[in-house]
């Protein structure tokens, strides 16, 4: 729904209820206008959501192992299946383990190695000619999903991550009035860049179990069914849990080629925390919270103590780390602290800290959308000084292939002054009579790898392309912490593919009666 | 937005046991419940927080879905405005809930002074709504939520729900009547209307 609609519908409610207000309309759109403009810019971190939804993943994981009642544990035991049952579970966790990493040449998977395809566009279309936003009676509220028009590349607008919509994404997000108009400055040297093709990386994501892992599965059957019957089959994950005091789940994903490790809940201390257990089952909430808890700031470990648990974690169970680069220790919260303490509210500190380790490709950091660091990440509990979760830590292996280069810097330069491929929806110069513009200093950029996804239909693929990373270096207090850079890839078709969603001129039009 | 009946099924397939349908579920409201939780935080550490404890507690509490009582939209809204809502009960100490629910306080770098004027208005006077009427009207407007799904999430039955926000609107309209009236003269001055 457009603002306008949503705003007719809002009053023909209000009118419903008392239809004297009618006379008084002109001050109600105003009012619901401004209620619509009050509310907070929302762009979320791409990391977060990466990161819960493999805790999610992980989590469901853990849920669909439980056994389904308790009465089919108790015809396990007394038909001896369990002993046996172990027993295969461990041989195949061996055999697994030893095909994802122990086994001679599996470590190439975790080193970074480029195959270079010979081909040019060898991964198809890097944007979507066929998927244009078309414009609404509001604006770019609502967005025509065109149909996918040929290889597992073609993205759908709906499909595509929150890019340019400042935490839009998706047709069902509500679009704001904004009053902000963010530019971002740069006016130093142009960068040279004269190569007219760019390497775009594609990561090749999977482990390649060997056969004696199937063999194993053949066994696992327990009597109650002979896995054998079903053929073609592809291991998806395998996890297993450590049943100690801060132990592990740790889970492998055959699919994604990815290790994750999460803390498991049933053997750390709840210290200041409600658990699951006791809460009232019929209702929604019931009382069933983990509750945030917070540090008090003066509790806040070192920097360096907390990159050392992370580092020494790493060791402890002989990661390895030579794709990556140093770990850096991410303090975004430290800027929402000052700026909450500044106002006299309760600042906010989490408990856990987030150290990356950013991935390496050709010596170079590469960095996400939003410019940050990108690669492994480990999250520290600051409390007990214990590493919580792994994340991020996967193969790395890449196809490469040449992609028309952008080397037009005025181009560069005004995507940049857009907010490059992370764009914040912002109002247009004059647009809005009461509009405020926010300025925003970037400085030397360089030339750096980053990483981004193209939506296929079913999921995404993970690309890395050369790009432009124009740090910021002067932005107002309010402006969103997590944004460290402005990023514009050189891939020319991505540069397309942020053209898209440049929102139309004129944006949108006032209400008027 | 997805289709009612198809996140139906998809609830109703997680219920059955098969979890991995929430993937679904979750790539749809993951910027919607954050959105709903940093609007009304203005800390992304902390809405991060509940949001992950939102999920999490949607994925043990599935079974608990019924969809004919509301959709899996209002019902997931439901866990997090709860969830919100206990955050704040357990640190009333150092937080008060009316200081931060629905509140944003950016007002001081917004440099234009109607604009200033305008938000700093509606955020004072929604900040001495009661909690509940806030509630509906944020909902509505903010979060494009339908009364049925504000009902289902506020435990109240649809009639209430559109009563309440049609007596805060009056309320705000006479309240703030005056100084709407000299801003859209202002502004009409400025040839947008």
């Amino acid at each position: 729904m457009n603002k306008k609609e949503l705003i007719h519908t809002i009053l023909e409610d209000v009118y419903a209820a008392d239809s004297s207000l009618r006379a008084h309309e002109k001050t109600l759109i105003k009012l619901i206008e401004n209620l619509l403009e009050s509310k907070p810019k929302v762009e979320i971190d791409e990391q977060f959501r990466t990161r819960l939804r493999q805790e999610l993943m992980h989590r469901i994981a853990e849920l669909k192992e439980k056994p389904s009642s308790p009465s089919l544990s108790a015809w396990f035991l007394s038909l001896g299946a369990l002993r046996y049952a172990v027993g295969v579970a461990v041989l195949v966790l061996v055999v697994t383990l030893g095909s994802a990493y122990w086994l001679p040449g599996a470590q190439d998977t975790w080193h970074v190695s480029i195959r270079d395809t010979g081909e040019e566009r060898a991964f198809g279309n890097l944007g979507d000619e066929q998927s244009q936003p078309l414009p609404s009676a509001g604006g770019i509220q609502n967005f025509e999903v065109a149909e996918p028009t040929d290889d597992i590349l073609a993205p759908s607008i709906s499909s595509m991550p929150a890019m340019g919509l400042g935490g839009g994404g998706g047709e069902s997000m509500p679009i704001r009035y904004p009053q902000t108009r963010y530019e971002y400055i740069y006016k130093g040297e142009p960068l040279s860049l004269e190569s007219e093709t760019v390497d775009v990386l594609k990561r090749i994501p999977g482990f390649t179990s060997d056969g004696s892992l199937q063999k194993a599965i053949n066994g696992l059957g327990f009597g109650l069914i002979n896995l054998r019957t079903f053929t073609q089959r592809s291991i998806e994950s395998l996890s297993f849990t450590e049943e100690k005091e801060y132990g592990y789940n740790v889970m492998l994903s055959f699919r994604e080629g990815s290790v994750s490790i999460y803390q498991n809940w049933q053997q750390w201390p709840t210290e200041d925390t409600v658990g699951i257990g006791g809460c009232d089952p019929t209702s929604v909430m019931g009382g069933c919270m983990v509750k945030p808890s917070g540090l008090n700031i003066q509790d806040v470990p070192s920097e360096d103590a907390i990159i050392s648990v992370a580092n020494s974690f790493l060791a402890q169970h002989d990661i390895p780390t030579d794709s990556y680069g140093n770990a850096r220790l991410l303090s975004e919260w430290r800027e929402m602290y000052e700026q909450q303490k500044a106002m006299g509210m309760a600042p906010y500190v989490p408990e856990i800290a987030d150290v990356v380790y950013p991935l390496l490709i050709n010596g170079e950091e590469v960095y996400d959308e939003g410019g940050r660091p990108s690669g492994m990440v480990i999250n520290v509990d600051m409390r007990n000084m214990k590493v919580t979760s792994l994340w991020g830590l996967m193969t790395q292996r890449y196809e490469s292939s040449a992609y028309p280069a952008e080397t037009d810097w005025d181009r560069i330069v005004s995507i940049a002054r857009q907010g490059g491929t992370q764009q914040i929806f912002y109002a247009y110069e004059n647009m809005y009579p009461t509009q405020r513009v926010v300025y925003i200093t970037l400085g030397t950029p360089s030339v750096q790898y980053m990483k981004t996804w193209l939506p296929t239909q079913k999921s995404s693929q993970e690309i890395i392309v050369p790009s432009v990373i124009f740090p910021i270096v002067d932005a107002p207090s309010d402006y969103d912490q997590g944004r460290k850079a402005i990023i514009v890839p050189l891939a020319k078709e991505l540069l397309d593919r942020v053209d898209v969603f440049a929102p139309p001129i004129p944006l949108d039009i006032p209400v008027q009666e | 937005m997805m289709d009612i009946s198809h996140e139906n099924i998809l609830a109703q397939r997680c219920q059955e046991g098969q979890l991995e349908y929430f993937a679904e579920l979750y790539d749809t409201y993951i910027e919607r419940i954050y959105a709903f939780l940093l609007s009304r935080t203005r800390n992304k550490a902390l809405a991060q927080d509940i949001t992950s404890h939102t999920f999490m507690k949607a994925i043990e509490k599935i079974k608990t879905f019924d969809a004919s009582r509301g959709t899996f939209s209002a019902w997931l809204y439901r866990i997090a405005r709860n969830t919100l809502i206990d955050y704040f009960r357990t640190h009333k100490d150092t937080v008060d809930i009316d200081d931060v629910w629905g509140i944003s306080d950016d007002t001081d770098t917004i440099k234009n002074a109607h604009a200033r004027l305008q938000i700093e208005t509606i955020r004072a006077y929604l900040q001495k709504l009661d909690p509940d009427q806030r509630d509906v009207v944020l909902m509505r407007v903010w979060d494009e939520l339908s009364y049925k799904e504000i009902a289902h999430i506020m435990n109240k039955s649809e009639g209430s729900c559109k009563m309440m926000f049609s007596r805060t609107v009056e309320k705000m309209q006479k309240d703030l009547g005056v100084s709407m009236a000299l801003l859209i003269s202002l502004i009409s001055q400025s040839h947008y209307f």
